[in-house]
């Protein structure tokens, strides 16, 4: 059974492009992990956490490794114009796959803050990730198999750390792929942003397979925001894993902007008391973009918060889905959970799916969920117009307000107004 | 300045309006009374350009222009303001900047330049002062949150901000007590000149107490059935409006 779905997995372009890297890793003692992930399929619309989305396109492109580029000055400047001056001196940048020494500041010298790239292999990658999909996620699995270099960031109990940034720049020339690889590790009582951007240069499309796990200890605070901006040929897969112990806070907003097809997974593992954990998003597609959010917010203990918004502003032919859970487990008293999807379409060809699912099994719970579905406010548009704004005005003026309650919510300011600069921008230019 | 011949509407296809006819010259302010239905609101609204009423029959002319196929916004960059009975809240839009770009607007269609943050800071500021109003409510969404005597003061600042030639107050007194009423009503009266014209749709004598109409008309099944002086609101207060009918 195992070989013969091997076999067959292989025959898809996508597995062939990945074969030189699993070659590599097999010979580096990693056969089990290698045989594991080619006796997993790729998943299709008839596995459950699939059904929305079909990876045909994905499975048939034919992926090569992305393996380090010579940058133009042009190049080299757009990215320089991009970076948060909030992480000077904390900051790593990543060109298709490989450490980019001069684009990359790690001059700050916090002490008791290491932020280190690493090589496969490392201690502190996996633990986490595996609460994703309960460990069946077949990318999670890819992830393990083929990652190369990562990012650890660790803060030591007691420390206030910096904003770290790690930049994803993919240069696009050709189709080509990424394993970015991330572990956070904030000590007991400690501090620390991450930001988290994916950029693309060329048009090209490539492939990138993100997995972040991070582990909050007592009290520790994790300020996280993602901001995706592949080209519109990509294809991105996403799984964030975070364990908060008892007292952690963790506040992340995920902004989705680019690729044709970004599909997101986020869990957070409620481990502890008086726990807070926000998992924000906010995707904002046109064209034929698909976006994909999938989270679970699993409440272990008693006595924690659980905050989700989720926003979607769909233009075009675009197609967004959210599937959000949230468990609440027998001995988990006393929750507070709370998750609200709400969507935007901007065209009668846009599409919507939202699935908010509760399995509560404690009784002292407080949940509460809503999802809706809608075009922009007839009432509000008049009103606007009566005041003297053009009817495109107006529009741009309420679609931007729906999106700006995420942007108001990300925590680095620079990256704040240049998201909000550039939703301005975008909502101006809408087929509207 | 406003000219209203024969004016029908439609809404849902049932007839609000079935022959309104209105005049109304630079300075004058004209009250519109009558019973809840029987089109008041409707009126004012098909003169703001809203889209849920549709015109079958009448014409209206605006200084001396058609205005029945002018768009909301181009309505009111020609100098037509609507004061809304029930104003709109707009989370994620803040008041000041929802105002500065209105006022940009109206600006940019009379060939003026576009005001400064600076400059428009200074201008709201005074424009505050004449409703009373907390500096802090240019900061929050527009409306959210806001209390019924907020949101029509409101209503009033963008009136003023705006300086339009036809003011249109739809129930600008409903939902006030006494102190509010006051405020609101010194903040027209200051706004009032020999330029502009104020019609204002009321269910109450008492806001004409405080805002003095020229002419008052009395609305009854989509049509003017009786007008005359500031007198007429007194009558109808002690009357009601079945003589009207009677009289109709």
């Amino acid at each position: 059974m195992s070989d013969t779905s091997s076999n067959m997995t292989l025959e898809h372009p996508f597995l062939r492009g990945l074969s030189e890297l699993l070659d590599q890793r097999s010979s580096a003692g990693h056969e089990d992990i290698v045989k594991g992930l080619l006796d997993a399929e790729l998943p299709t619309r008839r596995h459950e956490e699939w059904r929305f989305v079909k990876l045909n396109a994905l499975r048939d492109t034919e992926f090569t490794l992305a393996d380090g580029a010579e940058l133009t000055a042009a190049q080299r400047d757009e990215i320089t114009a991009t970076v948060c001056p909030e992480a000077n001196g904390s900051r790593v940048v990543f060109v298709d796959g490989v450490l980019s020494a001069d684009l990359s500041d790690l001059t700050a010298d916090t002490a008791g803050v290491s932020v280190e790239v690493v090589e496969a292999g490392a201690s502190g990658f996996g633990e986490v990730a595996a609460l994703v999909q309960g460990g069946e996620d077949f990318f999670v699995k890819l992830s393990d198999a083929a990652w190369r270099r990562g990012v650890k960031i660790a803060v030591e109990k007691n420390t206030s750390g910096p904003v770290v940034e790690i930049v994803y720049v993919s240069t696009a020339q050709s189709s080509t792929l990424d394993m970015p690889r991330v572990a956070i590790e904030v000590g007991a009582g400690s501090k620390v942003g991450v930001v988290e951007r994916y950029i693309s240069l060329g048009d090209a499309a490539c492939f990138e397979n993100c997995v972040v796990e991070a582990t909050l200890g007592t009290n520790a605070r994790l300020d996280h925001v993602k901001h995706q901006e592949s080209n519109q040929a990509s294809f991105h897969v996403a799984r964030m894993a975070v364990r908060l112990n008892d007292g952690a806070h963790l506040a992340s907003v995920t902004v989705h902007q680019g690729a044709k097809l970004s599909r997101t997974d986020l869990h957070g593992e409620i481990a502890g008391t008086n726990t807070t954990c926000e998992l924000h998003g906010l995707a904002f597609i046109g064209g034929a973009q698909v976006s994909d959010t999938h989270s679970v917010m699993n409440h272990v203990s008693p006595h924690a918060v659980s905050d989700q918004v989720h926003k979607c502003v769909v233009d075009g032919k675009g197609h967004a889905v959210f599937n959000g859970k949230i468990f609440v487990q027998q001995d988990a008293q006393q929750i507070n959970a709370f998750q609200l999807n709400r969507n935007l379409l901007l065209t009668p060809t846009a599409k919507i799916d939202t699935k908010p699912q509760l399995e509560i099994f404690a009784d002292d719970v407080k949940c509460s969920h809503g999802a809706t579905i809608g075009q922009l406010d007839e009432d509000q548009l008049f009103y606007l117009r009566s005041r003297g704004l053009g009817n495109e005005q107006a529009r741009s003026l309420l679609t931007y307000a729906f999106a700006g309650e995420l942007v108001d919510r990300i925590p680095v300011e620079s990256l704040q107004q240049r998201i909000a600069r550039d939703l301005m921008t975008r909502t101006q230019g809408s087929s509207l | 300045m406003l000219s209203i011949k024969n004016l029908h509407v439609v809404a849902d296809k049932a007839k609000i309006l079935r022959g309104v006819n209105l005049e109304v010259k630079p300075g004058e302010v004209h009250a519109i009374m009558g019973l809840n239905g029987s089109g008041k609101s409707t009126l004012v609204k098909t003169l703001a350009g809203h889209p849920h009423y549709d015109v079958t029959a009448g014409e209206v002319e605006f200084m001396g222009n058609d205005i029945l196929e002018l768009e909301a916004d181009e309505r009111a960059r020609e100098g037509i303001f609507l004061a809304f009975q029930y104003p709109v809240e707009i989370p994620g839009v803040s008041n000041s900047g929802f105002l500065r770009t209105s006022v940009n607007a109206i600006r940019a269609h009379q060939g003026k330049d576009e005001l400064d943050p600076l400059e428009f800071d200074d201008l709201v500021r005074e424009k505050l002062a004449l409703v009373d109003m907390n500096p802090a409510f240019l900061d929050r969404s527009v409306n959210v949150d806001f209390s019924g005597g907020e949101k029509k003061r409101n209503e009033i600042l963008q009136m003023a901000m705006l300086e339009p030639k036809l003011a249109l107050l739809d129930e600008t007194d409903s939902g006030l007590d006494i102190d509010a009423l006051r405020i609101v009503a010194d903040g027209v009266n200051k706004l009032r000149s020999e330029d502009n014209a104020i019609v204002l749709v009321t269910h109450y004598q008492r806001l004409l107490d405080y805002i003095v109409p020229d002419v008052v008309h009395v609305m009854m099944n989509g049509k003017f059935v009786m007008s005359g002086g500031k007198e007429l609101a007194l009558e109808l207060e002690e009357r009601g409006y079945d003589w009207v009918e009677a009289g109709a």
